[in-house]
């Protein structure tokens, strides 16, 4: 149980002239930091990290995240981030002796043993860490996920994330498999991921609550509705001129009466008469490529508008709000940055980004703070460990 | 638990006491106090009681605790930020100066550590790279015959170096047409290389550019650069985002230029070899011409991002000291070494 103290002044009379009770909050997001704030953060993390030849990284990352954490305010109190460099080199140490190490044993006794001199077994060993890898990869974005959430608190109430990651990597690593041959999945797939995560995640007591008005299969049908845009797009610019390429084709050979050598040289003949056309091929794929990754993202966000209204936090209520246009402003200058600074500048993008959130993401409502209590469950002694092992993370 | 308190100063303290009852419920000496953020509403914490927030809605007792705590002042005045104007220069001219520091620093210190590694390190990365290398892009080809054909003419060109380590020179079993080299004197043909060379000659001129690699040292000088960069990189990765793709884009659009400079400096190199060992050059030439025709008129842009010079300034290069000389191998050797991994 947390002991949070809300002040008044010296006289307790000054509170008479409030009608509301203290203990409810209301307001939005809100994000007051400022990229030129952390330059000597910056300068320091490389020097240290330069120094410890990369070991600092995690106190590095830890640092970064204790500024935009402290400067994000969730109505009207600022976010804290109590993780600590410890924790992060602590995950990374059990990744290393818990698959990294286990793994070079193994295949390494196995190579010994002559067991790889048959190029099939070890085609399927490298198979199979494939697919492990595959795998692993979901557990660790929600451990992640749990990671920072326990380390979140917000006017002293820890968040969290309840729930097996081995259950959700095996979703997430079902859908991605599924997905290959059956994208029609991906709606799908993302609301239930989502649903997942969201059931689960709890500030204090109480937990998040998705589709609390039963409204999650209209949002579906929308959801499938936007994602036509994309898919039939991409269908479209990168199916669309082989089809047509092979209808063409098709139309002036007689399969019937064909052997290997007349298919061929017609073959040829016909891509030596649209020589210009390949030429323009590549270009054709970039131009593609860019439209494909536009209509995507514009899905993107509205898959993100439409999950958010489905979910709640107890009479608080989510809404996001941001156009194409801004996202691609933040993608695009983000990249450009990244690119720029060879990544020097990445503190900065996350700035960035969490000022986009705070721009974009709207809470309404009122919450009342006397319901909700402390959670107990602080189980995570060490940092992200597998997501370490991946480098990736949060969302 | 939320709840509404009474706060009030005494000497050296901060008694919290019930709003309505003013029943004390806790003190809180200032010297235990913690700044935890805001300047508007503050939110304190204090380290007996670390679950505890203590969030102050009143500005002048806030500003009364500050003035009898020195340290809180500091978090405070670090947490209001400076102005934004004056912080936008800095924050321009710090990036700039960091980015071109990193450029500089990071090749610059890479050439020393590289001619400072030892024979034994260079010979445990090298063979270690091999391995990889193995797993991924397929065995080394062992025909015995072949094999020493090989050897032969790694051989008659070492015989010009003075080299510490012994070369070790292997065809990998896969259709790509490359060859690299790796630290400790580690060289690996790919089949296709084999394949597609229509003389020993060729073969030659391409061991001899491989070796212009293994004595300047550029397998090591890389494996620093790299490891430079990323210790760089990993600074301020977070959480695996586009952005720290891009800046992994942007340190391989600098290391190209790094590596078309090695490029170069091996080509030359593989020249005074081949004229030393008294082989034909001409291999090199005829071999650089029919690469060229393979990749065809590829758009100028291609040519930044390729990590080895554009074929037609090697060529032009190789052209212009191309002379006579002997073979590169017997015929019978040379038939032996093309059927390598049959």
């Amino acid at each position: 149980m947390s002991d949070e103290h809300q002040s008044g002044s010296s006289s307790p009379a000054d509170f008479g002239v409030s009608t509301k009770p203290i203990h409810i909050v209301e307001g939005s997001l809100k994000f007051h930091g400022r990229a030129p704030e952390i330059i000597g953060l910056v300068l320091k993390n490389l020097l240290l990290n330069i120094l410890t030849i990369g070991f600092y990284r995690f106190w590095a990352r830890t640092k970064v995240r204790r500024y935009i954490w402290q400067k994000m305010y969730v109505l009207g109190s600022p976010l804290e981030y109590t993780g600590t460099g410890k924790e992060l080199f602590l995950g990374f140490l059990l990744i290393v002796f818990v698959i990294f190490l286990p793994y070079a044993v193994i295949s390494g006794v196995l190579r010994a043993t002559g067991f790889f001199d048959n190029v099939q077994t070890e085609f399927w060993f490298t198979i199979g860490t494939y697919i492990a890898i595959y795998y692993l990869i979901g557990v660790a974005a929600y451990r992640a996920q749990r990671y920072r959430l326990t380390r979140t608190r917000w006017r002293s109430i820890r968040a969290g994330l309840t729930g097996s990651s081995w259950k959700y990597g095996l979703w997430s690593f079902l859908y991605n498999l599924l997905k290959l041959v059956f994208g029609l999945i991906t709606p799908w797939q993302n609301m239930h991921l989502w649903r997942i995560e969201m059931q689960n995640t709890h500030i204090g007591d109480k937990f998040f609550v998705f589709d609390k008005n039963k409204k999650s299969r209209d949002v579906l049908k929308s959801m499938y509705k936007a994602w036509l845009v994309p898919g039939l797009t991409t269908l479209l610019l990168f199916y669309g001129p082989f089809i047509y390429l092979a209808f063409e084709l098709g139309s002036q050979l007689d399969f019937n009466a064909i052997n290997d050598e007349d298919f061929n040289s017609k073959v040829g003949l016909y891509f030596q008469e649209y020589g210009t056309v390949l030429t323009a091929w590549p270009f054709y794929l970039t131009a593609a490529l860019v439209v494909i990754i536009l209509t995507d993202a514009w899905y993107q966000l509205k898959q993100t508008r439409l999950l958010l209204s489905l979910t709640t936090f107890e009479n608080i209520e989510l809404s996001f709000d941001a156009k194409l246009i801004s996202a691609i402003k933040l993608i695009a200058g983000n990249l450009m940055i990244g690119v720029l600074t060879l990544g020097l500048g990445i503190p900065f993008t996350q700035i960035r980004n969490a000022r986009f959130m705070a721009r974009h993401i709207h809470i309404d409502g009122q919450l009342n703070l006397a319901t909700i209590a402390q959670s107990l469950s602080d189980d995570l002694t060490s940092g992200e460990g597998l997501a370490e092992a991946f480098d990736m993370g949060l969302v | 638990m939320s709840r509404q308190v009474q706060v009030r100063l005494e000497t050296g303290e901060l008694v919290i006491a019930e709003v309505t009852t003013l029943e004390e419920l806790e003190r809180w000496e200032i010297s235990t106090l913690h700044w935890l953020s805001g300047s508007d509403n503050p939110v304190l914490t204090q380290s007996l009681s670390p679950d505890a927030r203590l969030i102050l809605a009143d500005t002048a007792l806030a500003n009364a605790i500050l003035k009898i705590h020195p340290m809180l002042k500091k978090a405070v005045k670090t947490a209001k930020s400076v102005k934004t104007h004056k912080m936008a220069w800095r924050y321009g001219i710090a990036a700039l100066l960091l980015t071109v520091g990193v450029l500089v620093a990071v090749p610059w210190l890479s050439a020393p550590l590289a001619s400072l590694a030892s024979d034994e390190w260079r010979e445990r990365m090298g063979r270690q790279s091999a391995e990889t290398i193995q797993t991924f892009f397929g065995k080394t080809c062992k025909n015995s015959e072949a094999q020493q054909a090989l050897d032969t003419l790694t051989d008659r060109l070492a015989d010009e170096l003075p080299l510490p380590e012994v070369l070790h020179v292997g065809v990998i079993d896969n259709k790509m047409i490359n060859a690299f080299a790796l630290p400790g004197g580690y060289i690996r043909f790919m089949r296709g290389l084999i394949k597609e060379a229509s003389s020993a000659e060729e073969v030659a001129g391409v061991l001899a550019h491989e070796m212009g690699h293994v004595v300047l040292r550029h397998a090591e000088e890389q494996t620093f650069r790299q490891l430079g960069y990323q210790i760089v990189l990993s600074t301020f990765a977070d959480s695996g985002t586009m952005t720290e793709i891009a800046g992994s884009v942007g340190v391989y659009l600098v290391d190209a230029a790094h590596s078309r400079e090695a490029e170069s400096a091996a080509d030359d190199m593989a020249f005074n070899l081949l004229t030393k060992a008294g082989i034909r050059r001409d291999g090199m030439v005829s071999f650089f011409e029919r690469i060229e025709k393979m990749e065809g008129e590829s758009p100028k842009i291609l040519k930044y991002l390729s990590t080895h010079p554009a074929t037609g300034e090697r060529k032009k290069a190789a052209e212009a000291s191309s002379g006579s000389g002997e073979a590169a191998l017997s015929d019978k050797d040379w038939q032996a070494l093309k059927k390598i991994c049959d």
